[in-house]
C-alpha cells in the first residue's frame, strides 16, 4: 500500500440519501461517511439493496434532487463541494476529474455508435483535443486496457465484441480524460473468473501507472481481499465496519462481516454445510428499530433491537457499528 | 454411497448450423456440446463447471429433451431417453427434473405460490383431491423452508432466495430422483446463497437426490460435489473426484480456473504455476485447431497446435485431455 497523501482526493460526510416512496421513506444511504485518498483502492462491499450503488451515484452527483428525493451530507472531491453543484460544472467534472464504470457494460454502451467513437467523444467533449487527435489517443488506450488489435476494434459496435472486451472499453472509456477517481460498480460480476481476474488486474495496473483511486463497489469479498487496500462493509444503508482489507479477513468486529466470510465457500473448506446467516437483507423502507441487522444477529440483546449503535472506533481505519463486537477495535 | 448408475451420458453433441457472413460461403456448425461421456450415480452429486459458452447448460437441456439432440445418448436407469415418445417420456420428466438460474424469470408471475407447486402435482396426476394437494403444498414448502401460510402470496411478493426455494419445491413436488441444477445461486446474495445450498445439502441426505450442479464458481462446486467435469468450448477436458481436482488439477485450464477465483482471506494464497489468467474463450464457430485451448494455453507446444488431445485416465478416476500430461 502506497502511503496516504495527507489531503483526501474525496470525503464524503454524513451523506443520506433518501427516497419518498408509497411505502414510505426509504433510506438507501443513511449517514455514509468515507475518505479516499490518492492512489487507494477502497472497497464497499455489500448485498444487494444495502445502500453501496446508491452511495456511488450520489457521489457522482447522479442522482437528482427533488421529487421525494432527499440528499444531505457533504461530498468533497479535492475539497470541493459536489452535492449541489450545478450541472455544468458536474459535467465538467465527470468523465475527467471523475468517472465511473458499471456492471453491465453492454447496455452501459451506445450500440448505434463504434466503440472507438465512445471514447474519443468524451476527450472532445471536454476540449482536450481534436476529433483527429483523439482517435489516435483512443486507439493508444484501447491497447493500454488489453484489447488486440486495437486500431480494428476502433470501428467495432458494442455487439461485436464480448462482455469482457465492452468492460475494457467501458474502463477505457473512464480513463480517457486521466481522470483521479474511478468509482466502480460491481465492474466483474456480470463476467467470468477468468475475465474478472484480467479486468481487476488492470484496474490495479491503473493504479500503479496513474495513481488513479478506485471506488470499488462490491458484494464479493474475494474481489476485496485481492484488490482492496480498505474496505467498508455496508449494511441498510449504514456503514457497518471499516477496516484495512487485512484486519477485516483476520479479525472481522461485526458480526455481519463474519458471517458473511462464514458463508462464502472457499477452496479451503472441505464440504459439508456452510455457515449461513438466517432470514434477509431488511425492507430499505420497513427497517427495524434498533440495530438493523439485531434480527439476523445471533449474538443480539435486547440492546441491539432497541437502539442503533454508533460507528465507533479509534482510528479511522477501524470502526465497527456493533455494541457487542467480536473483536474490539483498539489503537493500531 | 451407493455406486449403481443413474445417469449415463455417452457421446451427446449438440450442433447448431449457423449461416455464414457471405452468401457464397458454406454454412458454418456450432458445435456448442461435442461428444461428452459421463455418469452420474445414485444420490452423487456431479459438478459441470466451465466458462460461459463452454456448453454446461446446453448438456443439462439435453440430458432433459429440452432441446434435441445431435447425437448420442443418454440412458435413465438403463432406458434410453432419447428413444421414448414424448408420451412415453413424461414419466421420467418426474424423475429429472431442474432448477434456473434466475428465479424470477422461471416463476409464472399470475400463479400465486400454491398453484406454482401444485401445478407439477397436477400435471402428473399425483394428487386426487383438494385437501390432499393442499396438504402436500404446505408439505412442500416446509420441506424447503417457507411458511406455509404464504402460499396465497405471489412470486414477486418473494426475495431472490425465497423464489429459488419455490424452485425446489417445484422440483421436489414430483418426487424428483435427479435435479439438474443450472447456475442455481450465481443470482443470490452471498449469504443467502449459503442457505440454499444448505438446503440441497439436506435435501440430498434426506430424500436421496443426485444433481447435475451447473455452476462456472469453482469454490461453490467444489462444495457440492463429489466429482467434476471441466468442460471447454463444448468437451469435457477434466473428469474427476472434486478432491483430485482442487489438490492435483491436471489439465491447464483446470489450473487457471483455479488461478482465476479470487481468495477471500487474508492470507496471500501459495499461488500454482499458472497463476497467468489470459485471453478468452474463442468462439465455439472457429473452434481451434488441435487442442482448443492452446490458444490461451502457457504451456502450449506445436503438437497442441496441430493435434486434438483424446481424453485418458491419467489415475484411478482422473481423466483429462492434454498432450503434456
Amino acid at each position: 500500500m502506497t502511503p496516504p497523501t495527507p489531503v483526501p482526493l474525496l470525503e464524503v460526510h454524513d451523506l443520506h440519501t433518501h427516497f419518498q416512496t408509497r411505502r414510505g421513506t426509504v433510506k438507501a444511504v443513511d449517514g455514509v461517511s468515507l475518505t479516499l485518498h490518492q492512489g487507494e483502492i477502497v472497497a464497499l462491499l455489500g448485498e444487494s439493496g444495502c445502500g453501496k450503488s446508491v452511495t456511488s451515484l450520489s457521489i457522482m452527483g447522479l442522482i437528482t434532487q427533488g421529487q421525494g428525493t432527499r440528499q444531505s451530507g457533504r461530498v468533497l472531491f479535492e475539497g470541493q463541494e459536489l452535492l449541489g453543484l450545478d450541472e455544468t460544472a458536474l459535467q465538467r467534472l465527470r468523465g475527467h476529474q471523475l468517472s465511473m464504470i458499471f456492471q453491465e457494460p453492454l447496455s452501459s454502451l451506445n450500440p448505434v455508435m463504434t466503440v472507438g467513437q465512445q471514447i474519443a467523444e468524451v476527450l472532445v467533449d471536454h476540449g482536450l483535443m481534436t476529433p483527429a487527435a483523439a482517435r489516435d489517443k483512443t486507439i493508444e488506450l484501447l491497447r493500454e486496457v488489453g484489447l488486440s488489435d486495437a486500431a480494428q476494434r476502433f470501428d467495432a459496435y458494442p455487439h461485436e465484441l464480448s462482455g469482457g472486451m465492452c468492460q475494457r472499453i467501458m474502463i477505457a472509456m473512464a480513463i480517457a480524460c486521466d481522470p483521479k477517481l474511478l468509482i466502480a460498480d460491481e465492474p466483474t460480476t456480470a463476467l467470468d473468473v477468468t475475465i474478472q481476474k484480467q479486468i481487476l488486474q488492470l484496474l490495479s495496473g491503473l493504479r500503479e501507472r496513474r495513481r488513479t483511486s478506485v471506488l470499488l463497489i462490491t458484494h464479493d469479498l474475494g474481489v476485496v481481499a485481492e484488490n482492496a487496500d480498505r474496505v467498508l462493509v455496508m449494511y441498510a444503508g449504514k456503514v457497518i465496519e471499516q477496516a484495512t482489507v487485512q484486519q477485516l479477513f483476520e479479525a472481522p468486529a461485526h458480526p455481519y462481516t463474519q458471517g458473511l466470510i462464514d458463508s462464502t465457500p472457499n477452496l479451503d473448506l472441505q464440504g459439508g454445510l456452510l455457515a449461513s446467516i438466517p432470514g434477509h437483507v431488511p425492507d430499505l423502507a420497513r427497517l427495524p428499530a434498533g440495530c438493523a441487522f439485531a434480527p439476523r444477529c445471533s449474538h443480539a440483546q435486547s440492546r441491539c433491537h432497541v437502539q442503533m449503535p454508533d460507528l465507533s472506533g479509534h482510528v479511522d481505519q477501524r470502526k465497527v457499528r456493533c455494541w457487542i463486537p467480536l473483536t474490539l477495535p483498539v489503537k493500531a | 454411497m451407493n455406486n449403481a448408475t443413474l445417469l449415463d451420458v455417452r457421446g451427446l453433441s449438440k450442433h447448431y448450423p449457423v449461416q455464414a457472413s457471405g452468401w457464397l460461403k458454406p454454412p458454418q456448425v456450432l458445435k456448442a456440446v461435442d461428444e461428452i461421456s459421463f455418469h452420474l450415480d445414485e444420490g452423487e452429486t456431479l459438478g459441470l463447471v466451465g466458462e460461459s459458452g463452454s456448453g454446461k447448460s446446453t448438456t443439462g437441456r439435453l440430458i432433459l429433451r429440452l432441446i434435441e439432440p445431435t447425437a448420442g445418448q443418454v440412458l435413465y436407469r438403463g432406458q434410453s431417453l432419447f428413444d421414448l415418445s414424448p408420451q412415453d417420456f413424461k414419466p421420467f420428466r418426474k424423475d429429472l427434473q431442474m432448477i434456473f438460474q434466475d428465479p424470477a424469470g422461471s416463476l409464472n408471475p399470475a400463479y400465486s405460490v400454491h398453484d406454482l407447486i401444485a401445478e407439477p402435482l397436477r400435471v402428473h396426476n399425483l394428487v386426487s383431491t383438494e385437501r390432499e394437494r393442499r396438504e402436500r403444498v404446505a408439505e412442500l414448502m416446509t420441506q424447503v423452508g417457507l411458511d406455509p401460510q404464504m402460499s396465497g402470496r405471489f412470486a414477486h411478493e418473494f426475495s431472490g432466495g425465497q423464489k429459488q426455494r419455490i424452485g425446489i419445491a417445484r422440483a421436489l413436488a414430483v418426487q424428483a430422483k435427479l435435479i439438474i441444477a443450472d447456475e442455481p445461486v450465481s443470482a443470490l446474495d452471498v449469504s443467502i446463497q449459503s442457505q440454499i445450498l444448505n438446503l440441497m445439502q439436506e435435501l440430498k441426505q434426506r430424500l436421496g437426490l443426485a444433481y447435475l450442479f451447473i455452476a462456472h464458481d469453482l469454490a461453490v462446486v467444489k462444495h457440492m460435489s463429489q466429482r467434476v467435469a471441466v468442460m471447454y468450448l463444448g468437451r469435457i477436458v477434466e473428469l474427476t473426484t472434486s478432491q483430485n481436482l482442487y489438490r492435483q488439477p491436471a489439465h491447464p485450464y483446470t489450473k487457471m480456473l483455479l488461478a482465476a477465483i479470487p481468495h477471500a482471506s487474508a492470507q496471500p494464497r501459495i499461488q500454482s504455476k499458472v497463476t497467468q489468467v489470459q485471453g478468452e474463450i474463442p468462439s465455439p464457430i472457429d473452434r481451434p485447431k488441435g487442442c482448443a485451448f492452446h490458444t490461451r494455453c502457457p504451456y502450449a507446444v506445436t503438437r497442441c497446435h496441430e493435434e486434438d488431445p483424446a481424453l485418458k485416465e491419467i489415475a484411478v478416476q482422473h481423466v483429462a485431455a492434454c498432450h503434456l500430461i
